[in-house]
């Protein structure tokens, strides 16, 4: 696989310090691990090399990993006691109309999915590549993990620590404080209220915890270099993706194809992608209880929550076809294959940014941080400037956890296939490209595409299998007509 | 707004009737029609087109099968295929006058240098280097030296040691970053003088031109491709092989272009241009072009696969010629082999062409003045490249020297055949999805419903271990094998990896053993989903690398695996399976292979042959990195067992 952290300095065994305390402090290697430096980092490296032969042999990325995995396993493992223990009081209530019994989850299926988690985790090969190439990602998932175990457990204050570490390692898990707030919020009985006292008091409690802690890491590296010079040559460079060499991203080709005048434009228009998410989550929404019914009677079903899905899985699933079809018809036919793509990744970037806005305004996320967070990592790993497959691996370590979900997935046969034929033609095409000179790089891009594709239909897909589930367990899983007759539901 | 409101609300939220009784549906709200829905999200049109694929599967499977052959048989056919033209700007328009005027004293230079050759009974390098000298290019040399994992029958050769030796004639005209390379063989016995007299030949010429912006470096390499690796990598300074070899002394720039030259009587008939190169790599197409137009020009008759082109595309005969030269290429490419001694120079990006003196009993001769010019004109063309040969196809099949079919034309027709593989594979998924019938008190069973990793798990890791042994067992166990059975080292590799190979059929019950429980019903499904799926993978990695092979592979594993159950009758299907293994496929494609060249053997001579082939596919594995042995061994053979292995399912 072509993570960009294949071509890691491997010199010697003490590079892995220094990444490790040069990752820590600034993402720099994970976002360059090409082997160039930027700024001060060549000193940085310096001196920190003979620490690095103390504790090379200490910290190593195996290491990293293996956190990740026993972070995942006790989130989860906790994750999954509560959702236990809610089902069970929604239950005691008799909230769950009776035809839902089977969507109701059993404790014995319950039982191995953290062990699932974790093993997802440590067995996916792009975990495993990640760590063979000692790729910084690892890292990253790391206090990504440490951060949703705190968070999780409740911990107001670490969860805010590790929250400002990983931010501080590339800007974007900035996004994961949103769900981190509502779930802090929620398991604390404050309700997500602009009106209450205690809502903003908390806001207030973690942002302070969340801006100071960042701050002592800001001013620490400041006081580690001695200039300012870090922030423009770690963030700027982040952001402004100055460096196009080929990833599994959808950054670099459209970059390096455009023409340089649009280049603010378009980046902002890619990058707002990974941050529009959350907003809708800051936005104050009216809270609106399931209407009371009757067991025996089945009344009308409401559909509170399902225009959005529907704008969002129709937009999405007809944007990737397009995409799709243009991608074949590119590599098939050979020709102006520069601009179809262009195109098509433009509309896509459009669109989806349409429907990030409508989903995330309409949909009532609220009760749900835990899935928030996958769909957020999920969101990273697709549209963040330099992505890796080590962010893949860990939003898929998720994938056990919504495992209640598979009955009403639609496309994860196709999606599948095609994530796997993807994974094996991302080697093969780029050995065809850089080392046969055989093809180029728009045979490349089409499988990047065709990946990111498949990637968005994933947690579409599991979006909507999310929401239909809730819908169910609210109305009932048979829905039936006015007239009694049995019926579907239809996405229009 | 109100109104638009309360419309969307009942576009979404849209109830429909899932019964499929006749009466008609009772539509009561307004009708959307969703023609930005596409397939995927529409329950309805989704149960629909599932249903049509699972019903109509096997017929759809046969006539994509059907198709992908006529597909690919039509692409020989002339009004199918483009006309090449040069894509190259810096190649195309400018004129070249071509005045290399020493044939016969090219022709004199080669019979000295078999005099020396003679004498010295192999590669006369003093004089060599003397003669180059004396035509001023800087003359270094590179000694090298190679042992075989097992003796090369073919070619007698065990313990390889050699030198390479080479001039470089810098370019007068620019500064030199950039080269071209003129290389000819020194094969021992009577060959190949001729090609060294013409390349001496050349660099005095040369020396006296003042046009050269790059360049040229001409190369005598001994023992063909060995000596060519060795010089390749002592120039790039890489070692993929773990050969022996003296550094390079001289480098000119990078390597723009290169021709090797085989020529070995005074006078030819026809020149024959071999293009596919290790793993089945093709040079840029311009340089097919450049080889044609400059033919075209000169008046010399070419050939491509040793055909002629014929004008008569429309009679029965004409295309059955196209169709001949056309799968000759493809079982060249399929061998992964490099064809002539330019195979090498295609990993470094370098687009190389070998060009071949044919003497035939034609009326119509060429003399060695006219090769001369044409090489002459050839480089003058490649000499003013701005950059490296891109604009043309890397991807293409030749039915003849003019015509040629792009990767967009021949791609379909392997993609009829995969589309195959995942029509079976969804009709599996879809197989495995569906619930299992309630019993009447409710219970499902369990034990039908989930079939565990191990009885997956287990063949899939058996048949690798097989296809592993397959790969490492001949070459370690020779000397073992020699001791114990009366047969020859390279006997003793092509019999060892003939054995593992048959010792793989009896995976089936070793690996019942393993296995606790009985397989079940849904536990061969879920193990051919993964098999059908990798199969697809797998294929379409190759065909992306080499068309060829991965179109043959596809031609006879895709019927496999698209027809085999646990159902079907098994000596039948076992011995369809057996023919269609890949082991058989490389013996019928030796036999096609030389029925196509106009050759055909006997079974016996078939057999010695068949033989042979495996141990050069060894050698070009072990000696060039080719990588069609390894694909055989550690994915394709594991790949076919899994559908054996789902045959014998109990």
């Amino acid at each position: 696989m072509r993570c960009k952290s294949f071509r890691f300095p491997l010199e010697s065994s003490a590079v892995s310090f220094a990444t490790l305390l040069s990752s820590l402090i600034p993402d720099l290697l994970l976002q360059g691990s090409y082997g160039r430096k930027y700024g001060n980092f060549v000193v940085l490296d310096d001196i920190f090399e003979r620490l690095c032969c103390l504790f090379s042999v200490v910290v190593s990325f195996q290491l990293a990993d293996v956190i990740t995995a026993v972070a995942l396993y006790m989130a989860v493992a906790d994750y999954n006691k509560q959702v236990f223990r809610k089902q069970k009081y929604a239950l005691e209530a008799d909230r769950y109309p009776l035809d839902c019994l089977e969507l109701i989850r059993s404790p014995k299926e319950m039982y191995y999915i953290p062990l699932k988690v974790a093993m997802f985790y440590l067995l996916n090969p792009f975990t495993i590549l990640c760590c063979v190439a000692k790729s910084t990602c690892g890292l990253n998932n790391a206090i990504i993990a440490l951060f949703i175990l705190t968070t999780i457990k409740g911990s107001v204050l670490l969860s805010a620590i590790f929250l400002s570490l990983a931010t501080y390692q590339s800007i974007y898990p900035l996004t994961l404080c949103a769900p981190a707030l509502l779930y802090l919020m929620q398991r604390q009985y404050i309700p997500v209220n602009f009106r209450r006292f205690s809502f903003w008091w908390f806001i207030a409690q973690y942002a302070f915890m969340y801006l100071g802690s960042l701050f002592v890491l800001v001013c620490l590296s400041f006081f580690l270099l001695g200039s300012w010079d870090y922030l423009p040559s770690v963030y700027g460079f982040i952001l402004s993706v100055p460096d196009l060499t080929p990833n599994i991203g959808l950054f670099w080709y459209f970059f390096a194809e455009m023409f340089e005048h649009f280049r603010l434009f378009f980046l902002c228009v890619f990058q707002i992608n990974v941050f529009f998410y959350t907003i809708p989550l800051s936005v104050k929404l009216k809270y609106v209880p399931p209407p009371p019914r009757s067991r025996h009677q089945p009344s009308r079903p409401h559909y509170a929550t399902l225009p959005c899905v529907c704008v969002c899985v129709c937009v999405c699933v007809c944007v990737c076809v397009c995409v799709c079809v243009c991608v074949c018809v590119c590599v098939c036919v050979c020709v102006c294959v520069c601009v179809c793509v262009c195109v098509c990744v433009c509309v896509c970037v459009c669109v989806c940014v349409c429907v990030c806005v409508c989903v995330c305004v309409c949909v009532f996320y609220r009760e749900h941080p835990v899935f928030l967070i996958f769909m957020q990592l999920a969101v990273i790993s697709i549209f963040k400037s330099y992505p890796t497959v080590g962010d893949i691996a860990l939003y898929m370590a998720f994938i056990p956890v919504w495992n209640h979900l598979h009955r009403f997935l639609r496309n994860i046969f196709l999606v599948s296939c095609v994530l796997l034929a993807c994974s094996a033609l991302f080697p093969v095409l780029w050995h065809l490209w850089i080392y046969a000179g055989s093809a180029n790089s728009n045979f490349y891009y089409a499988i990047t595409l065709l990946f990111n594709v498949a990637q968005i239909l994933l947690v579409s897909d599991y979006f909507y299998a999310f929401l239909r589930r809730e819908h169910h367990l609210t109305y009932g899983l048979y829905l039936k007509r006015k007239d009694g007759s049995e019926a579907t539901l239809v996405l229009k | 707004m109100l109104r638009q409101r309360t419309h969307v609300t009942s576009r979404c939220g849209r109830v429909m009737d899932r019964r499929r009784s006749s009466e008609p549906r009772r539509q009561d709200r307004v009708t959307v029609d969703n023609n930005n829905m596409g397939l995927l999200s529409d329950p309805n049109r989704r149960r629909a087109l599932l249903g049509l694929l699972t019903r109509l599967n096997a017929p759809i499977c046969v006539v994509c099968y059907m198709a992908g052959v006529a597909w690919f048989m039509g692409l020989a056919f002339e009004p199918f295929t483009l006309r090449t033209y040069m894509s190259e700007n810096a190649m195309g328009s400018t004129m070249v006058e071509e005045r290399f005027p020493a044939g016969e004293r090219a022709l004199a230079t080669g019979r000295e240098f078999a005099a020396h050759k003679k004498k010295t009974g192999g590669m006369p390098v003093d004089w060599l280097v003397r003669t180059m000298q004396a035509r001023g290019l800087e003359v270094f040399t590179q000694s090298f030296s190679r042992t075989l994992p097992f003796p090369d029958e073919n070619k007698e050769r065990y313990m390889v040691k050699g030198t390479n030796v080479y001039g470089i004639l810098r370019a007068p005209r620019a500064p030199r970053t950039e080269a071209l390379v003129l290389s000819a063989p020194c094969n021992p016995g009577d060959e190949n003088n001729q090609a060294v007299g013409l390349l001496l030949g050349l660099a005095q010429y040369f020396r006296n031109q003042i046009f050269l912006a790059k360049d040229v470096i001409f190369l005598v390499n001994e023992h063909d491709l060995i000596g060519m690796q060795a010089w390749l990598e002592g120039y790039h300074h890489t070692n993929t092989t773990g050969m022996d070899w003296s550094p390079l002394q001289g480098r000119g720039g990078s390597i723009q272009a290169a021709l090797s030259l085989e020529l070995s009587s005074d006078i030819i008939t026809s020149l024959d241009l071999v293009l596919e190169g290790l793993n089945g790599q093709l040079p840029n197409l311009d340089l097919a072009n450049l080889f044609y137009a400059f033919c075209q020009k000169i008046g010399v008759l070419c050939t491509i696969q040793g055909k002629l082109q014929r004008n008569d595309w429309d009679s029965v005969s004409g295309y059955s010629h196209a169709v001949q030269t056309m799968m000759l290429m493809v079982m060249k490419q399929a061998s992964g082999r490099p064809w002539g001694d330019h195979g090498l120079f295609l990993r470094y990006h370098i687009e190389a062409a070998t060009i071949k003196g044919i003497n035939s009993f034609r009326q119509y001769k060429t003399d060695a003045t006219t090769i001369g010019r044409l090489l002459e004109g050839m480089y003058r063309k490649l000499n003013n490249l701005l950059e490296r040969l891109h604009q043309s196809y890397f991807f293409y099949l030749m039915p003849s020297l003019s015509h040629f079919v792009s990767i967009g034309y021949y791609m379909p027709a392997f993609g009829l055949l995969a589309v195959i593989l995942l029509l079976r594979a969804l009709d599996l998924w879809v197989q495995l999805m569906t619930p299992p019938p309630r019993t009447e008190d409710g219970v499902i069973d369990i034990e039908q419903s989930s079939p565990g990793v191990l009885s997956v798990l287990t063949p899939l890791v058996i048949s690798h271990l097989t296809g592993v042994a397959l790969y490492m067992l001949p070459v370690r166990f020779q000397e073992m094998a020699v001791e114990h059975f009366p047969v020859s080292e390279t006997e003793a590799v092509v019999l060892t990896a003939i054995a593992v190979y048959t010792a793989g059929l009896a995976l089936p019950h070793n690996t019942h053993r393993l296995l606790a429980g009985e397989g079940t019903e849904q536990g061969w499904r879920v193990l051919k989903l993964v098999a059908v799926l990798y199969l697809a993978v797998l294929l379409g990695c190759t065909a992306l690398i080499n068309f060829s092979l991965g179109f043959i592979l596809a031609l006879t594993l895709v019927p496999v695996a698209a027809f085999v159950t646990p159902h079907v009758p098994k000596v039948l299907s076992a011995f369809i399976l057996v023919i269609l293994s890949p082991a058989c496929t490389l013996l019928f494609s030796v036999f096609f292979f030389q029925e196509l060249q106009e050759m055909p053997v006997s079974f016996q001579d078939g057999w010695v042959l068949y033989l042979s082939v495996i141990s050069q596919g060894i050698l070009d594995h072990v000696l060039y990195g080719s990588l069609v042995y390894p694909l055989i061994a550690l994915l394709v053979y594991p790949c076919w067992l899994l559908f054996w292995n789902i045959l014998f399912w109990k």
